[in-house]
């Protein structure tokens, strides 16, 4: 007899079925499937049947066939996913209410964790948001570049993110890519520009800004501004024109129209003409790394003179920051290549002349705040580092909140324990549970953004002082920020219920109500990992604080080679430096007067590219100068190493003097003995000029202590005009010394408004962006340890209340309050120690390299590991000891009486 | 509960189920379906048409018995429901309407 063979359909798509289908549909699709199957074999072949019945597999995937429980169809008599039902989810919620009510103490704890560690990350997650947008906002954000350059010698190579005035316009003209290129100019001669308001009517008002830069009309083509007054197109055509930032505006006229009006701008800027304002921007929004008040066209003042008068080069005159704006679409990579031949058309022989060879590359301009860690750049950058230690602080305040609450939750579970026992016996199933005690995590976590979302508006105003950020509380209300909050919430009321719901809800009745549970030792194995992992974090952040504040005592204190103590600075911009200083010394505490274009802790723009007679123009070394008076060395307190200091003395001490310091004798290679006398040339539009040394001074920190020591040198000025005067004053009592500079300085100027800093806080202004790690690691580190405190003092309460009974009968056995108190926090002292124990090394290893970007940095001593333990040990114990003294002194009849 | 209109895939599986009546299932609505329009149709695509109009209340299922044909396997029969028959009637009305409404010019 003929075997009869009976054709298959694949059997992986008949798998694949029963995987995805859902059960009680499965009978009848399979059977579809293979009826068709079979009809199919005989009318069409094998081939094309198993074809067809793949395809057939597949058009079935659909939701309803893969859900496998249906209303209709279910076996039991509650919808299988009743648990997600909006009943259920209401009740989740009113119970969680009654929870919550019930236990005032426990909520109270939670609420304030959960609060503060929100706040936390809410805050931080703002200012994360501000940094990272810097400059996004521009229309054409994706195709500006900063043109970059590296300079390349004998010496080594330089990145310079500034170059020659020509290159801007012939980029555009070279290359059809760039469909528009623009200028920055900010003021090396000057930073603080002399603004005058004087309408009729009114009293004139004069403001000295800083952050006024000079820019090319075409600089509102390619960054976008928004306007609130004026059209951006137009603004900067006429050379007499301004455009003021909203904050400046208000600050110059209040709430009314600027536009039209005219503002008196002073300095090298505007010469003191009259400028017409065209146009007002909003600023607060735009963060840029171009960080202006306003905005006056590169056509006026000095700068305007300067590129008139000096012959168009492309090798010095390195002032101006140069951008342009590609067509969208436009390879970077290709365009920086071709770059080289753009260098060997129009800069190759002059640089050859100069001895030095120099590429030109393109920096994104989103990326400079945080990611091209460029020196000299418009405004101070960021670094995406400080990103990501605020990024962790932020995530671990919040952690540790809702590690307090897990740790709460388990703890509490032996009392809940019954409820959950009845509730399963009543039919309770493990979801429905899950959802109780999720909807209770999550409606604290709603309770506390709620209460958060005040905090951060409440405290934005204090977290701006920290931060030196200008955040809006409108910036709340974006939605993206909203979702954001949402998702936290969210994601927050899960990471803090998920392990007590999971843990409590699969409890065995049966057990709980017949009274056999007891606290399971694995949960409290988690617990107390859960604490040692709080205090690692807590332990970790105070060794950074103290680290920190130690590194910051040691710049502070670095002798610095001058005196930076009670030495007055006072911006002069251009008036008339001796009448002033006459005037001053009349004041018997006013010790000494000196004028310079520069003093320590500002960033000194000129330098000289000097050689050796006996060199060649191809080794020059670039050294800092400064124009002084002759007193100011004096004022300033440099030690003298060789040779002497300028005086009034020797009336043959001229411009062509030089007082350097020890770097730049090693620099040349000159020996100490033989320096003074030692002659340097520097070329300048063509004639040689010669500089003389008189004096060597020893070494001394001009910039902050980032940064190592380079070669600077003084010259002397005899003129009437510098950018500062310092005056040392003989006391710390500037309370009438002050008055009296004010005073004098009315008779004298009586259009300018007198402004005076302390040269100490302007050195210290460079620390600037660490002591603003400084601090915002010093809050966060409070509010971490605190938050852990309260999670401890959760524990401690409930471990005390949980022996109360224990306690009892050793007090009624003659047990002493003391021997009661360290039986209940010998367990939380062994926790802290082994915090300790781990969070030192890895404390460690992050401070060290923090330490690393100072050029001078204290070593981290053992101690200060021991005493972040015991400090923190103490903070821990305090909080316990708090609670066990408590349940020590209860009276025993109390406790044991009860049953 | 979805909107009472019926798409073309709709009636052309209700009228199947009412060509088949009392013994249609997903299978015989495909083969109907193909034999009578002569195009290859989706199981799927049937399934879930017949989903579609008894969640409207055109047609009404219930599982069939056992058999000795496709292994053994229940067959889910569908039976066209009182307010379906007069949906379809209503249909075949208003097409009725319309082809009386087309004036004789139009052809020519």
């Amino acid at each position: 007899m003929k075997k009869l063979i009976t054709p298959l359909p694949p059997r992986w798509a008949t798998r694949l079925l029963h995987w995805f289908c859902a059960p009680h549909r499965l009978d009848e699709l399979e059977g579809d499937l293979d009826e068709l199957f079979q009809e199919r074999v005989k009318s069409v072949g094998l081939h094309r049947a198993r074809r067809r019945y793949v395809r057939d597999v597949f058009s079935l995937m659909r939701p309803w066939i893969i859900d496998r429980p249906s209303t209709e169809y279910a076996t039991s008599d509650y919808p299988t996913l009743y648990f997600l039902h909006p009943a259920m989810i209401r009740n989740y919620f009113t119970v969680a209410w009654r929870n919550l009510v019930r236990n005032k103490a426990f909520s109270a704890i939670n609420i304030i964790g959960l609060t503060t560690g929100m706040t936390c990350c809410m805050l931080l997650l703002l200012y994360i948001r501000s940094e990272l947008s810097f400059d996004r906002h521009h229309e054409f954000a994706d195709d500006l570049y900063l043109v970059n350059s590296e300079a390349i010698n004998a010496g080594g190579h330089e990145v310079y993110p500034k170059l020659s005035a020509s290159y801007a316009q012939a980029l555009k003209a070279e290359y059809p890519e760039v469909m528009e290129a623009t200028r920055l100019w900010v003021n090396i001669i000057e930073d603080r520009t002399l603004l005058t308001v004087d309408e009729r009517g009114k009293p004139a008002n004069s403001f000295y800004e800083t952050k006024g830069y000079q820019v090319d009309s075409t600089f509102f083509d390619v960054f976008s501004y928004t306007f609130l007054e004026g059209d951006a197109k137009t603004a900067l055509n006429d050379p007499h024109s301004v455009v003021l930032s909203e904050e400046l505006a208000h600050k110059l006229f209040g709430n009314t129209p600027v536009l039209n009006k005219t503002i008196r701008v002073g300095g090298t800027t505007g010469f003191g003409e009259n400028f017409k304002i065209t146009g007002v921007y909003k600023g607060e929004q735009a963060r840029s790394h171009i960080d202006a008040r306003f905005f006056v066209p590169m056509s006026v003042g000095w700068v305007a003179a300067f590129i008139r008068e000096q012959p168009a080069t492309y090798t010095g005159n390195n002032l101006y920051y140069t951008y342009v704006r590609l067509k969208p679409g436009t390879d970077t990579e290709k365009f920086n290549r071709k770059l080289a031949a753009f260098m060997n058309k129009y800069v190759r022989q002059s640089l050859k002349k100069a001895g030095f060879d120099k590429r030109i590359f393109l920096v994104p301009v989103k990326n400079i705040h945080l990611y091209s860690q460029l020196a000299n750049i418009v405004t101070a950058t960021s670094s995406a580092k400080y990103l990501y230690i605020l990024g962790s602080i932020a995530l671990f305040t919040l952690l540790i909140a809702c590690i307090n609450f897990m740790n709460l939750s388990t703890a509490r579970s032996a009392k809940r324990a019954t409820e959950v026992g009845v509730r399963k016996v009543l039919g309770a199933g493990k979801q429905g549970l899950v959802g109780q005690f999720l909807g209770e995590s999550m409606l604290l976590a709603i309770i506390s953004l709620l209460i958060a979302s005040l905090a951060v508006s409440l405290s934005l105003p204090a977290f701006n002082q920290l931060t030196g950020k200008s955040l809006a509380t409108s910036e709340l209300i974006n939605p993206l920020t909203i979702i954001a909050f949402l998702i936290l919430t969210l994601l927050t009321g899960l990471a803090a219920g998920s392990y007590p719901a999971f843990y409590l809800s699969v409890f065995k009745p049966v057990d709980v109500i017949k009274g056999r549970f007891t606290n399971q030792s694995s949960s409290l194995g988690l617990r107390r990992g859960l604490v040692v992992f709080q205090f690692v974090v807590a332990i970790g952040l105070v060794v950074a604080t103290i680290v920190i504040r130690q590194q910051m005592n040691f710049l502070r204190d670095q002798p610095l080679g001058f005196v930076k103590d009670q030495q007055l600075v006072v911006p002069l911009h251009g008036s008339n430096y001796s009448a002033i200083k006459q005037e001053m010394l009349k004041n018997s505490r006013i010790a000494g007067v000196a004028g310079a274009d520069y003093y320590p802790g500002i960033t000194n723009q000129t330098n000289f590219s000097l050689y050796r007679p006996d060199q060649s123009v191809n080794e020059i070394q670039d050294v800092k100068t400064n124009r002084v008076s002759p007193e100011f060395m004096q004022v300033m307190r440099f030690s003298l190493v060789a040779g002497r200091l300028f005086s009034r003395d020797f009336p043959g001490d001229t411009a062509s003097r030089i007082v350097v310091n020890e770097a730049t004798l090693r620099k040349f290679a000159i020996p100490l003995k033989k320096a003074i006398g030692q002659k340097l040339n520097f070329d300048w539009q063509g004639t040689t000029n010669v500089y003389e040394i008189v004096g060597v001074v020893k070494d001394f920190h001009f910039a902050d202590l980032h940064q190592s020591i380079q070669p600077y040198a003084f010259h002397l000025s005899l003129g009437n005009q510098f950018n500062y005067m310092v005056a040392h004053i003989q006391t710390t009592d500037m309370s009438d010394v002050l008055p009296f500079l004010e005073n004098r300085w009315k008779t004298l100027v009586a259009n300018e408004p007198f402004e005076y800093s302390f040269l100490n806080e302007d050195f210290q202004k460079n620390y600037q962006s660490d002591t603003r790690t400084s601090r915002i690691v010093n809050t966060f580190t409070i509010v971490s340890i605190l938050i852990s405190c309260l999670g401890l003092l959760g524990l401690a309460a409930f471990a005390a209340q949980q022996r109360t009974k224990e306690i009892g009968v050793r007090k009624v056995l003659g047990a002493s309050v003391t021997n009661v108190v360290a039986l209940l926090t010998k367990d939380f002292i062994k926790l802290v120690l082994l915090s300790i124990a781990i969070a030192s090394p890895i404390a460690w290893y992050a401070m060290n390299q923090w330490l690393q970007s100072f050029a001078y940095k204290i070593d981290i001593e053992w101690w200060v590991f021991a005493v972040s333990g015991l400090l923190t040990l103490g903070i821990a114990l305090l909080t316990v000891s708090f609670q066990s003294i408590k349940a020590a002194l209860m009276n025993p009849v109390k406790s044991l009486r009860s049953e | 509960m979805k909107g009472t209109y019926l798409g073309e895939f709709e009636e052309i599986v209700l009228l199947a189920v009412a060509i088949q009546s009392g013994d249609a299932y997903g299978a015989a609505v495909v083969s109907e379906i193909e034999q009578q329009m002569n195009r290859p149709v989706n199981l799927g695509a049937v399934h879930s048409a017949l989903n579609r109009l008894q969640e409207k209340g055109l047609v009404k299922s219930e599982m069939g018995g056992v058999t000795s044909e496709r292994g053994g396997r229940r067959k889910r029969l569908y039976s066209v429901t009182a307010y379906g028959r007069r949906a379809l009637e209503e249909i075949r009305q208003v097409r009725n309407q319309m082809w009386d409404a087309i004036p004789r010019t139009a052809w020519s």
